[in-house]
C-alpha cells in the first residue's frame, strides 16, 4: 500500500505546489470566474479535456466497453462531433462573453432573451442536471481508493476517504476560482490523458502479446450494435449520438470553459489541439475496455476493469499509475464543476434579484463551493443503488437547454416567452417519459425520452418565436447583438473602449422583461 | 453574414460543407444499421470501423478548418 498510496500523495503534493505558485490575487468577480479571460490553446484544450473526460468516464466507459463492447465506441465520435459545434459556437460566445463580461451559461441566454429569468431558471436545471455527475464522480473515487487500499477498504469507506481527498483539494479550488481550475488542468490533463494513453496502450500491448487476447477472441455479440430489430429500437444508436453531441456544451462546467480563453482564436485552436488528443485516449480507452474483458473478474465488475487489469498486467505499480490517472481526470472535473456551480449559485441566483459588488459575489460564489461540496459528499456516502439511472436522466434533462442555447445564438428569432416555456415543459416531459421507459422509447423507434422532450422543447420555441410578434425595439436590441459578431470578423479583436463593458444582469434588466 | 468570396462569419464555406459532411456521417441512421452485424472491414470489426473512421474525418474537419481560417488572415496576424 506504500506503493499504491505513495503515488498518490506525490501526485496531490505535487498539484498544490503547482497551484501555489501560480496563484494571483482575483480583482474582480469576473477574475474569479472565468480566470480573467487570459488562457491560450494549450490550456483551453487540456481544460476542455480534463472536464468533458472526468474519471467516471474512465470508469463507467471502460466498463461500458467491458461489458457491452464496440457500441461502446460511440462515445469516441459523438465527442468529436461536439468539438464541431464548440467551433461553431466560439465566436458569438466569446465575444458576447468578452463585450458583456459574461460569466456563466446562464448570462449568456439572460442577455441573448433580454429576460433576467431566464438566468435562475436555465442555472436551475443545469445545476440539478449535473448533480448526480458530481456525486458520479465521488463514487469513481470509491473505485480508485477500494483498489489502492487492495481491497482493505471496504466500498463505503474507501468513498468516504474519496471524497475526503477531493474535499481538501476543494480548498484551492475555493481559494483559487477558475484561474486555479484551469491551471492545474493542464498538469493534471497531461498525466490523464498524455500519460493515460501511454499506459493503456501498453496494458492493450500485453494482453494481446501475453494473454494472446484480440478482437477475434471476443464473443461475437461484443461486435455488434443495436440496429433494425433490435429490442432498442432502429434509432438507439442514432439517439445515443445525437444525445451525446448537443449535450456535450449544454453543461454549465464545460460551457463556462468558452469565456476562459484569451480570444477566439485560442478557442478555435483549441478544438483543434484537443480532437486529436481525445480521439487517441477515447479509442485507447475502449479499446483497452474490450480486451479486458477477457480478463478474470472483470466481467463480474466491468466498472473496475482498469484497476483489475492494471494490477495483473504490472503489479501494484502499474495499479498506482492507474489510480494517478483516475485521479488526475477527477480532480479536473469535479473541481471544475464544483466551481462553476459555486459562480452559478453566486450570479445566476442570488445575484440576479440583488445588487452585489464583486468582493460579495467572490464571498457567496465560495460559501456556496463549500456547501455544494459538503452536500454532494454527504450524498455521495448514502446508499445510491440508481445512481447511474439518475445520471442517465440527468443526461436527458440537460440537453433541454440545448434549444435556447444553440438557436439563440444562430437565429434572431426566438424569444424569453419560447426558451422559458419550452426549456421548462422538455426537463418535465423528459422525467415522465425516462420514469416510465428508461433508456429508450419502443414507440418512439427507439428514441431517448430526452430527444422526444427536445422535439416538444423545439416546437414550443418556435412557435413562440413565430405567434408572438416582435418589438421593433427588441428587433433592434438582437440585431444589435448580432452585428457586434459580425463586426469582429476581422479577427481576434480586443473590445476595449470606454464604456463597452456592461454588467449582463444591467444588459438583461434593460431590455426589459 | 456572408461577407462574400464563399465565406460566412470568417469560415470558408467549404468548411461548412465538411462539417455538414461529419454530420450526415455519423448521425445517418441507414449507416448504423448497415454496421450492426459482427463483420470485419480491413481486419477490424465494421461498428468499431466505423466509428473510428468518422471519428478520424471529423477530427481532420476541425484541423482543416483552423488552418484554413489561419490562411484566410481570420484572426488578425
Amino acid at each position: 500500500m506504500i506503493i499504491t498510496f505513495g503515488a498518490l500523495a506525490a501526485f496531490f503534493l505535487f498539484i498544490v505546489a503547482v497551484l501555489t505558485m501560480s496563484w494571483i490575487r482575483d480583482r474582480t468577480f469576473s477574475d474569479y470566474a472565468v480566470g480573467g479571460r487570459s488562457f491560450d490553446a494549450r490550456f483551453q484544450a487540456m481544460s476542455f479535456l480534463n472536464t468533458y473526460f472526468p474519471g467516471a468516464v474512465i470508469t463507467a466507459f471502460g466498463g461500458m466497453a467491458a461489458s457491452v463492447g464496440a457500441l461502446s465506441f460511440y462515445f469516441v465520435t459523438y465527442t468529436m462531433l461536439t468539438v464541431v459545434l464548440m467551433y461553431l459556437m466560439a465566436k458569438p460566445v466569446w465575444v458576447w462573453g468578452k463585450a458583456f463580461d459574461l460569466r456563466t451559461q446562464s448570462d449568456l441566454l439572460a442577455l441573448r432573451f433580454g429576460s433576467r429569468h431566464m438566468r435562475p431558471i436555465s442555472a436551475l436545471l443545469g445545476i440539478v442536471s449535473g448533480l448526480p455527475w458530481l456525486i458520479m464522480g465521488m463514487l469513481s473515487l470509491g473505485f480508485l481508493f477500494q483498489h489502492i487500499s487492495l481491497h482493505t477498504l471496504s466500498f463505503s469507506s474507501a468513498v468516504m476517504v474519496g471524497v475526503a481527498v477531493i474535499g481538501l483539494r476543494q480548498i484551492w479550488t475555493v481559494w483559487m476560482g477558475m484561474r486555479g481550475v484551469v491551471i492545474s488542468d493542464m498538469a493534471q490533463g497531461l498525466i490523464a490523458y498524455v500519460g493515460g494513453t501511454i499506459v493503456l496502450a501498453g496494458m492493450i500491448y500485453w494482453m494481446v502479446t501475453v494473454k494472446g487476447i484480440t478482437f477475434d477472441t471476443l464473443k461475437p455479440g461484443m461486435l455488434a450494435i443495436p440496429g433494425l430489430g433490435s429490442t432498442e429500437g432502429p434509432l438507439f444508436v442514432f439517439s445515443l449520438l445525437l444525445t451525446g453531441t448537443i449535450g456535450g456544451w449544454c453543461w454549465p462546467a464545460i460551457f463556462v470553459r468558452l469565456y476562459t480563453a484569451d480570444g477566439v482564436r485560442s478557442l478555435k485552436k483549441s478544438a483543434a489541439l484537443a480532437v486529436p488528443v481525445a480521439l487517441v485516449f477515447g479509442a485507447a480507452l475502449l479499446i483497452f475496455g474490450m480486451l479486458g474483458s477477457q480478463i478474470p473478474g472483470v466481467a463480474e465488475r466491468p466498472d473496475e476493469v482498469i484497476f483489475i487489469v492494471s494490477r495483473e498486467a504490472g503489479g501494484l505499480w502499474v495499479l498506482a499509475l492507474a489510480g494517478v490517472i483516475v485521479m488526475a481526470a477527477s480532480m479536473g472535473n469535479i473541481d471544475g464543476h464544483i466551481q462553476a456551480t459555486g459562480t452559478q449559485l453566486a450570479n445566476d441566483l442570488v445575484g440576479n434579484y440583488w445588487a452585489l459588488d464583486h468582493r460579495q459575489l467572490i464571498f457567496i460564489a465560495k460559501g456556496g463551493m463549500v456547501l455544494l461540496t459538503l452536500f454532494s459528499a454527504w450524498l455521495a456516502c448514502l446508499d445510491l443503488p440508481k445512481l447511474f439511472s439518475i445520471a442517465i436522466l440527468a443526461y436527458q434533462c440537460v440537453i433541454q437547454l440545448a434549444v435556447p442555447q444553440f438557436l439563440g445564438l444562430f437565429w434572431r428569432r426566438g424569444n424569453h416567452v419560447g426558451a422559458i416555456a419550452g426549456m421548462t415543459v422538455g426537463f418535465a416531459l423528459a422525467i415522465v417519459l425516462e420514469y416510465f421507459s428508461p433508456m429508450s422509447l419502443p414507440w418512439a423507434y427507439g428514441l431517448t425520452s430526452g430527444l422526444v422532450a427536445l422535439c416538444v422543447n423545439l416546437a414550443i420555441y418556435v412557435a413562440c418565436a413565430y405567434l408572438i410578434p416582435q418589438s421593433a425595439e427588441e428587433r433592434r436590441r438582437v440585431d444589435a447583438l448580432f452585428a457586434r459578431i459580425g463586426a469582429r470578423e476581422a479577427g481576434d479583436v480586443e473590445i476595449q473602449e470606454a464604456g463597452e463593458f456592461q454588467d449582463a444582469g444591467e444588459v438583461a434588466a434593460s431590455a426589459g422583461a | 453574414m456572408d461577407s462574400g468570396q464563399g465565406v460566412r462569419n470568417g469560415i470558408p464555406l467549404w468548411i461548412y460543407g465538411w462539417f455538414v459532411l461529419d454530420a450526415l456521417l455519423a448521425l445517418t441512421p441507414p449507416l448504423h444499421w448497415s454496421i450492426t452485424a459482427d463483420t470485419r472491414v480491413m481486419g477490424m470489426p465494421a461498428a468499431i470501423f466505423y466509428f473510428l473512421a468518422v471519428a478520424l474525418f471529423i477530427c481532420a474537419s476541425l484541423t482543416a478548418a483552423y488552418l484554413a481560417e489561419v490562411a484566410a488572415g481570420n484572426f488578425g496576424q
